[in-house]
């Protein structure tokens, strides 16, 4: 076998391997299938073209990743539309969005239908609305977040992935979280969602810290 | 402040908010993960909180089952195997 059949031979597997998480981080990236699709299909040649330089393995999926997040980048910005990352980390929205938290909304509202409606929120939350809410997120909160909580990568294998400090990834992240719990209440308003009469007494919600109240239950894993 | 039974320094509901993101991604060192369950062991707004911070996590989690798309793979194979 020569050195192209060898490496044809090597790569065989890796498509099917990852083909599924990285066209779903790339439709997370593009927002459209067309431009997913090409980016998926850019990052396997790509990986294909370097597939001898990668020194180990067990980092196959996070140098996939590395590869299309470089590739996604270098797209954009020849596009020049790339938002300054400056303006993203200094602010570029509101501290109230930083530190939107969506249960304290549900339960100072009157979204009231059971006894437990936070949990009543999320289960009538669609997969459709949660990654358009994902999608409205700017970039860079965008990229940290779904390899966070879709993908499932570390805060340090996303670092090396997005090539920043992992303190940005955890800003990053934790920014993300809070504005995307403000997008889906915002939408969740807009449907029509929060519609139950009942109003409780903002009281009712306050913390219960160092009252004699307790939980029977102590363990989250 | 330390609570008397098991020397776990005692924090307060703002402090075990701000530690919610690290505890959900599993950075969050074993000493302030302790902090933070016995603080939620007590407080049931935080542990509500807690929960469905997971719960949502756990949801948005679910956007990775679905992206089998067999066509455009097979041509992605197609493509480097005519390299």
């Amino acid at each position: 076998m020569n050195e192209d059949e060898v490496r044809k031979s090597a790569f065989a597997g890796i498509v099917p391997e990852h083909f599924g998480a990285l066209k779903r981080f790339a439709l997370s990236l593009c927002r459209n299938e067309e431009d997913a699709n090409d980016l998926v299909a850019g990052t396997f040649l790509k990986a294909y073209e370097k597939f001898f330089t990668i020194k180990d393995e067990r980092k196959m999926r996070q140098w996939l990743f590395r590869i299309m997040n470089n590739h996604f980048v270098s797209n954009l910005r020849s596009r020049k539309n790339l938002v300054s990352l400056d303006a993203v980390e200094s602010g570029n929205g509101s501290s109230e969005a930083d530190s939107f938290s969506l249960f304290e909304a549900i339960a100072k509202s009157n979204f009231v239908e059971s006894g437990t409606p936070e949990k009543e929120f999320i289960s009538k939350l669609t997969m459709i609305e949660i990654e358009t809410a994902i999608g409205e997120l700017p970039v860079e909160f965008r990229q940290a977040f779904v390899l966070c909580d879709v993908d499932e990568f570390s805060y340090s294998e996303i670092s090396a992935i997005l090539n920043v400090p992992v303190g940005t990834v955890r800003s990053r992240i934790s920014r993300a979280r809070s504005a995307l719990q403000q997008k889906l209440w915002l939408q969740a308003r807009e449907m029509g969602i929060r519609k139950a009469e009942k109003i409780l007494p903002k009281s009712e919600y306050t913390c219960n810290c160092g009252s004699e109240e307790s939980i029977e239950k102590t363990a989250i894993s | 402040m330390k609570s008397k039974s098991k020397n776990v320094k005692v924090i307060n509901c703002e402090d075990a908010i701000a530690r919610f993101n690290d505890f959900l991604d599993r950075y969050l060192p074993g000493k302030k993960q302790e902090e933070l369950m016995a603080h939620i062991a007590g407080c049931k707004h935080c542990f509500e909180r807690l929960e469905f911070e997971q719960d949502l996590k756990s949801k948005i989690r679910r956007l990775a089952d679905n992206n089998e798309n067999q066509e455009i793979m097979k041509r992605i194979q197609k493509l480097i195997e005519n390299k």
